[in-house]
């Protein structure tokens, strides 16, 4: 499994398109957006609430199309005859697909923390104050975002299909689920609409980081975790079983 | 070595093999002939444990196809259609990867590498992209690839697809050499000179099924009704065809085809006939019965209709 986790780290860094469009450009629009949104403050003061909000929502915005590239690109695979050979290997199907999804979270985890560290450095974003909540709210973001990207492949019939329908998908999420704008300046409706959205609990946990000082054991934060890992474990399972039963 | 027993595979109502069986020995090639859509991808699919069968048995090596897929596997190398090789990673690279979900340790399968990159030829751009590659350097690579772990059986599905000539004898070299090391070989192609010099058996594959095997001496006795001569007219009316049609002539414009297996006793005759009726000859092709022609009349399809 780690032999093809590590032909995709290859395929990713011997491509320097896809390595600009997955490490350098999110960097670029989280510096972006949190120089807009940190001018915001009253007579121009630094708006810190409006950096965290710049930074965590291009970063999780930018993660979802990291991952539907993933599962774009495993779409691919298939289209060329690659997934055949793979099946031509004595290795578990299933192998191939956790492959697959490990590869997902470890691109969102790698994507969180480039983007975090230098909103660490250039912004001022408070990294280190919550090591152990950072650390479990990578995770379960990456997860979650994981099984959307898996997921995407799963009911996708070409990867150009992906390609077409993820951007409109992830640009709705991330518009509704609070990446673009605060849920909370959102109609009634729409927050209870968000909540269906990976982004939605990936900015509140954060939130819950950066701006309410939140302890990692505190209950609010811990359901957070939990509804990410949820959403994770069943895209990813409604995921795994649709591809495998396709798979050949 | 390879023994498969009346396999069936439908796919909703069409049905792709009706009733398959083959016998083929250890070190022999064997030729699977036949036109698009006649089944040959998918009886390599079904005894390279790809495809699931409705009915029947397979087995390679030994192993079951069905319940010991994963010995199988081991055991065999698919040279697929497709050129799959990840077009961001050289040469090098994609068999490193390749060659490492066999299980080869580092230093055994670095070793793989260099031998098999010198026997296709490229050893000089094994670290060059693969994007870099001609068509034919692609499926050279994708022939590497299959033979890494040193397989027993070779299935090799049209692997001379879309090539340049030079690449094209370097795999017909590649293949030869394979066959002289003692591995069993099962190729298919649309091209009748790659099944006639590489192959020592040919089974002839139509709608599911095969009907004809054998050497290409064998299968040539099966019908002879390819042969014969074909000559052209400067100018041939209705009324002088009429003079010279029987069963075994087929008239197409100013030229007609005399089907006999005897004719090169027959060819003089033939042309004092024409003469005498008043034709003038343009051209005289003698036909030599090949697979083409027996396949002709096996069928009664071109081998390449799709």
């Amino acid at each position: 499994m780690i032999k093809l986790v590590r032909k995709d780290f290859l395929l990713l860094f011997n491509n320097r398109r896809d390595l600009l469009v997955t490490f350098l450009l999110p960097v670029a629009l989280a510096s972006l957006f949190a120089l807009i949104f940190g001018r915001m403050g009253p007579r121009g003061e630094v708006n810190q609430a409006g950096i965290v909000q710049a930074i965590i929502g291009t970063a999780i915005m930018m993660s979802l199309f990291s991952v539907a590239e993933v599962g774009a690109s495993f779409l691919g695979e298939k289209e060329e005859g690659m997934l055949k050979k793979l099946l031509w290997a004595p290795i578990p199907k299933s192998h191939i697909l956790y492959a697959k999804i490990l590869y997902a979270n470890s691109i969102v985890m790698l994507q969180l923390v480039i983007v975090f560290l230098f909103g660490n450095i250039v912004f001022g974003l408070e990294l280190f104050k919550n090591i152990p909540a950072i650390g479990m709210m990578i995770m379960a973001v990456s997860y979650a975002g994981s099984g959307f990207g898996i997921f995407l492949a799963a009911i996708g019939k070409s990867r150009k299909q992906i390609n077409a329908y993820a951007t409109l998908v992830i640009l709705t999420m991330s518009g509704i689920g609070g990446s673009m704008v605060p849920v909370n300046m959102m109609p009634d409706f729409m927050q209870e609409v968000s909540q269906f959205s990976v982004n939605y609990w990936g900015m509140q946990g954060f939130y819950d980081i950066f701006l309410r000082d939140t302890s990692f054991f505190a209950p609010h934060f811990l359901k957070i975790v939990l509804v990410l890992f949820l959403m994770g474990t069943v895209l990813n399972g409604i995921a795994f079983i649709l591809l495998k039963r396709n798979l050949r | 070595m390879i023994l498969a027993n009346n396999i069936h595979k439908t796919y909703g109502k069409n049905s792709a093999l009706n009733g398959i069986a083959l016998h083929i020995k250890k070190g022999e090639c064997y030729g699977l002939l036949g036109p698009n859509g006649a089944g040959k991808t998918t009886a390599i699919g079904i005894l390279s444990t790809l495809i699931p069968m409705d009915k029947g048995s397979a087995e390679i090596n030994g192993y079951d196809v069905k319940s010991s897929p994963t010995d199988c596997k081991k055991s065999i190398g698919v040279v697929p259609q497709e050129i799959a090789l990840y077009e961001e990673l050289s040469g090098y690279e994609n068999l490193r990867f390749w060659g490492s979900l066999y299980g080869l340790q580092p230093n055994l399968l670095a070793q793989r590498i260099d031998a098999i990159l010198h026997q296709v030829g490229l050893t000089g751009r094994k670290h060059e992209k693969i994007k870099t590659y001609s068509g034919g350097m692609k499926r050279r690579v994708n022939i590497a690839a299959a033979l890494l772990h040193k397989p027993q059986v070779l299935f090799m599905d049209e692997p001379t697809v879309g090539i340049d000539p030079q690449s094209r004898n370097l795999i017909f070299e590649i293949v030869e050499e394979l066959r002289e090391e003692g591995m069993t070989l099962v190729y298919t192609t649309h091209y009748m000179e790659e099944a006639e010099r590489l192959c020592d058996r040919i089974g002839i594959i139509d709608d599911g099924k095969i009907i004809a095997e054998g050497s290409v001496k064998e299968l040539k006795t099966l019908t002879k009704d390819g042969e014969g001569a074909n000559i052209t007219f400067v100018y041939l009316s209705d009324k002088k065809y009429q003079l010279l049609q029987t069963k075994t002539t087929r008239r197409i414009g100013n030229s007609v085809h005399f089907y006999t297996p005897k004719i090169q006793e027959e060819l003089v005759e033939i042309i004092l006939k024409c003469t005498r009726i008043g034709l003038e000859i343009r051209q005289v092709d003698i036909i030599k019965s090949n697979l083409e022609s027996i396949f002709l009349g096996l069928t009664g399809k071109k081998l390449r209709d799709t």
